[in-house]
């Protein structure tokens, strides 16, 4: 369970982080926002970086407080020692 | 049977919980995530200000004069060009007057700013709007309000800075222009196209003289009054407090609605000539359109409500808000004195904005190079540089 959502949200972030700097690099975004037809190439870039800046805003705080959470009681159960031995 | 609706009813409960829980948790930490830096931009602290700055300047400096933004019409593709050295100039001129120590750094971009400002490519359009080049038409009656406004504020932001300039003489005569232009203008507005005005240009050609006078000691004093009294009775809509968009360029009455996006940048360029007019505005731009879902801060582009549409002027219009106005409203807060709307507007550029920190530079992904631009000019509007009408 844990696994997939950590998954996802450092998924998230790394394509963000790459995204955003192509964007930066190509100035993707400005050209949609000119209003005109963009490149298809420009446009799906644009449309890509759009998407996952809006799934990062609206899942990664979610995401990242599921993972800590499960993740520590996780560790919790980890740490505590099997009935057996405490016997 | 029943156990198995159950079961659905459960799994749609919990799938409903998990998925409420997942975006309160964004409502919560985005506002909190992006109020940083909010308090140290606000008051003017260099780390704040200065990436951006050099940003901006780089941008300036190695930037083609005509720059491609895919606008639909080569009209707006020049505005947004001209717009962009505007800003950029206004915003550097800003931060090198905050800060002295880095004038020598932002003097040359201010100065590329100028160059690619008054250069043929981006006096194309009014030429060819209004079959005369409007820096040739200086000596005569044409409008081009929406070219020559906006540059007399970035030449009197350089004057401030450097006094004895390369450009004063084209400062000191467009300035005699616009002047003669606004006291014979019958409905007080000088034409930005043939045909059409608008009252943020003029508020620009306004600042524009404020400007002046202070880096010259010159007098516009009756004038600017004079304008700002017409302003208040015509172009101000009574119910909004906000500008017209565009008035009839014949008669002054308007034709299009009272907007955030116009009335936010019009009280920016009036500051440098009527500090408390352009308060008076924010205050009704606050009262109106000024909103704080979640945590963030957003302008509404129109009094009532839209909840979609926006054309090249107001940006994207989402459930009321305007992405230009958001961004323009910061400089009418900063000036107002308005700490908690400033940072609220802050916020919500800093979310939708995608700012980028790399190599000691921020830039604002999302707006490209005229956002930037825009935020740089936005975020260092400084009272101090206004004026109160004599």
């Amino acid at each position: 369970m844990v696994r997939a959502e950590l998954t996802m949200l450092l998924g998230l972030v790394g394509l963000h982080a790459v995204l955003l700097r192509l964007a930066a690099h190509g100035r993707l975004v400005e050209q949609v926002l000119g209003g005109g037809v963009p490149p298809l190439g420009v446009g799906l870039l644009a449309l890509a970086f759009i998407v996952v800046r809006a799934l990062l805003v609206l899942l990664a705080p979610g995401l990242a407080v599921r993972v800590a959470w499960f993740g520590l009681r996780g560790l919790r159960r980890g740490a505590r020692p099997p009935l057996g031995d405490a016997a | 049977m029943a156990d198995a609706t159950q079961a659905r009813t459960g799994v749609t409960r919990r799938w409903l919980a998990r998925w409420s829980a997942m975006l309160l948790c964004s409502a919560l930490f985005w506002p909190v995530w992006c109020d940083r830096g909010s308090r140290a931009c606000y008051r003017g602290e260099p780390d704040a200000w200065l990436p951006l700055a050099r940003h901006v300047a780089a941008e300036a400096l190695s930037g083609p004069t005509e720059r491609v933004f895919n606008t639909p019409s080569p009209l707006y593709e020049s505005e947004w060009q001209f717009g962009t050295y505007q800003l950029s100039a206004l915003g550097l001129g800003q931060v090198a007057w905050r800060w002295p120590d880095q004038r020598a750094a932002l003097l040359p971009a201010i100065k590329r700013c100028l160059e690619a400002l008054t250069s043929p490519a981006l006096r194309r359009s009014h030429a060819q709007a209004w079959g005369v080049d409007p820096l040739d038409s200086l000596d005569g009656d044409t409008g081009q309000v929406g070219y020559l406004g906006y540059l007399s504020l970035a030449l009197g932001m350089y004057r401030l800075l450097e006094p004895d300039n390369e450009f004063n003489a084209l400062h000191d005569r467009l300035i005699a222009a616009l002047a003669r232009r606004l006291a014979a203008a019958p409905t007080g507005l000088i034409e930005t196209y043939p045909g059409q005005s608008f009252p943020v240009d003029n508020a620009a050609a306004i600042g524009g003289l404020g400007l002046y006078d202070r880096v010259t000691g010159a007098d516009h004093g009756t004038l600017i009054r004079a304008w700002v009294t017409t302003c208040r009775a015509r172009y101000i809509d009574p119910r909004s407090g906000l500008f017209y968009q565009q008035v009839n360029a014949r008669n002054g009455t308007p034709v299009d609605e009272a907007r955030a996006s116009g009335t936010a940048l019009g009280l920016y360029f009036v500051s440098f000539a009527d500090l408390c007019f352009a308060r008076e505005c924010y205050a009704a731009l606050r009262r109106r359109c000024l909103r704080r879902p979640l945590g963030l801060g957003g302008m509404r582009e129109y009094p009532r409500l839209v909840l979609l549409g926006g054309n090249v002027d107001s940006g994207p219009v989402v459930l009321g808000f305007g992405l230009t106005a958001t961004g323009f409203g910061l400089a009418g807060a900063r000036l107002a004195g308005d700490e908690s709307g400033y940072r609220a507007l802050y916020r919500t550029m800093n979310l939708t904005g995608c700012p980028l920190n790399r190599r000691g530079q921020r830039e604002y992904v999302a707006g490209g190079a005229i956002g930037s631009a825009l935020l740089l000019a936005m975020f260092t509007a400084d009272a101090e540089l206004g004026r109160e009408a004599r």
